[in-house]
């Protein structure tokens, strides 16, 4: 297992509006933007995004799923990805404890909730900066990330991931019943290594035409 | 003649401001507002047309959240000036709020409060990771016209299902609504729920529909 800092993460604005909604048709009012540039300046306060990852061999895949050392994941997408994959990481992601606290400071509900968009982009960001942390590391290409409870793998699987870390990896933990995780900023999920180009994305192989969590690819 | 449109130019104007975001346009008008119109008159010509209308853009995604919650920010404001010249109860309906146990996601549900206050209800919110003996003892005790179920995980819809069974039992007069981001209307009836409400653009409709 490898921690890592992920101390110069940057967010492009647009990104983050577009995320909550905003698109062609609808633009943010003046004070939404004054109120998220507000609020960028305040990241620093919540120390670094924090990113730890371990390598995993494929033990077997069949066309339900995939099979580790770890559990076995059920998902037909990911097994249409993983052909030919002997290794994966799992990986997680955490914008801390007092990026949670700080949120359920705020008395304005507009704050509030324009920090809780600002959490899932810098989250998400961490992670697409330590796969590239990765990438560079291995000299290899890892696959988009897939996260239980998304797309046909279900939330059951934070377990798996969960399993191949030490207790309380980077201050995360996930409730025995619900599997939530807290610090609720987190992410947890697994990559293929040394993929295809053509079988980069999970989501070339989902139905959801206009899903908000599709990517390009 | 000339004062009547006037007036209703007034109302049309605060209606606007609400929707525009204009707080300074808002301040400017409400003191001659309070003096010429009763608060029913201001609530449903301007303030209930004005949220409907910020909910409908939401709802075609030509406005996004922050938008419609600082706009819930100026018609509580409003409210509040309304109360303290007169105090009055917009509705007698009441919610009763939360996210179910083992869940800690709960922006979902706090929009949810904001609009319910926006439109005149008597909110009470018991916050996220709520115990089903918590939402029944509260349920009995205050007797709410709606108790409002939220879970965003696929994980806690059997805790969604067991507290609309308790529920149902304690309180059968009391209406059960649920949301989130794994709920949908199937799952709504197949858990007994009473009404679901996909977002807070559905969600007066929904609930004006469950208390009709």
């Amino acid at each position: 297992m490898k921690n890592i800092e992920l101390t110069d993460l940057t967010l492009q604005q647009e990104d983050v509006f577009r995320c909550m909604g905003y698109g062609k048709d609808a633009s943010p009012h003046a004070e939404t933007v004054q109120r998220y540039e507000a609020l960028i300046k305040r990241i620093p306060e919540t120390g670094p995004v924090k990113g730890a990852f371990t390598e995993v061999s494929v033990t077997g895949i069949n066309e339900t799923g995939v099979d580790t050392p770890h559990g076995f994941i059920k998902s037909e997408r990911l097994a249409k990805i993983s052909e030919g994959v002997t290794e994966m990481v799992f990986g997680l992601i955490t914008a801390g404890e007092t990026f949670d606290m700080m949120g359920e400071s705020f008395p304005d509900m507009v704050d509030a909730f324009l920090w809780d968009s600002i959490g899932s982009a810098l989250v998400e960001e961490g992670v697409a900066q330590l796969l590239k942390t990765i990438e560079s590391e291995k000299k290899k290409t890892l696959s988009l990330p897939f996260s239980p409870g998304y797309c046909d793998w279900d939330l059951t699987g934070q377990k798996i991931i969960f399993s191949a870390f030490d207790s309380s990896p980077l201050g995360i933990n996930i409730s025995s019943d619900s599997l939530v995780m807290s610090p609720v900023k987190s992410v947890s999920f697994i990559s293929c290594l040394d993929v295809s180009g053509s079988s980069h994305n999970p989501c070339r192989y989902c139905s959801l035409k206009n899903c908000f969590m599709r990517r390009k690819g | 003649m000339e004062t009547n449109a006037t007036a209703a130019n007034t109302l049309e104007d605060l209606k606007k401001s609400i929707i525009s975001i204009n707080r300074t346009s808002v301040q400017q008008i409400m003191p001659g507002i309070l003096s010429d119109f009763e608060v029913p008159e201001i609530l449903t010509s301007a303030v209930y047309p004005a949220l409907n209308h910020v909910r409908e853009n939401y709802q075609q995604r030509k406005t996004a959240i922050p938008e419609v919650l600082m706009s819930l920010n100026i018609v509580a404001n409003i409210i509040e000036t309304i109360s303290d010249k007169s105090p009055m109860q917009q509705r007698n309906q009441s919610i009763l709020l939360g996210v179910i146990e083992g869940d800690t996601h709960d922006m979902g549900k706090n929009i949810i409060r904001d609009v319910y206050k926006g439109y005149g209800f008597t909110v009470t919110d018991l916050g996220k990771n709520v115990t089903i003996d918590k939402f029944v003892e509260t349920a009995a005790l205050s007797q709410p016209s709606i108790v409002g179920l939220s879970s965003m995980m696929s994980t806690t819809v059997d805790n969604i299902g067991k507290a609309i069974e308790a529920l149902k039992k304690e309180v059968p007069d009391t209406k059960i609504m649920v949301g989130g981001a794994f709920m949908n209307p199937e799952l709504a009836v197949k858990l007994k729920a009473d009404g679901y409400a996909e977002s807070a653009a559905t969600l007066i409709e929904e609930t004006d529909k469950l208390l009709s």
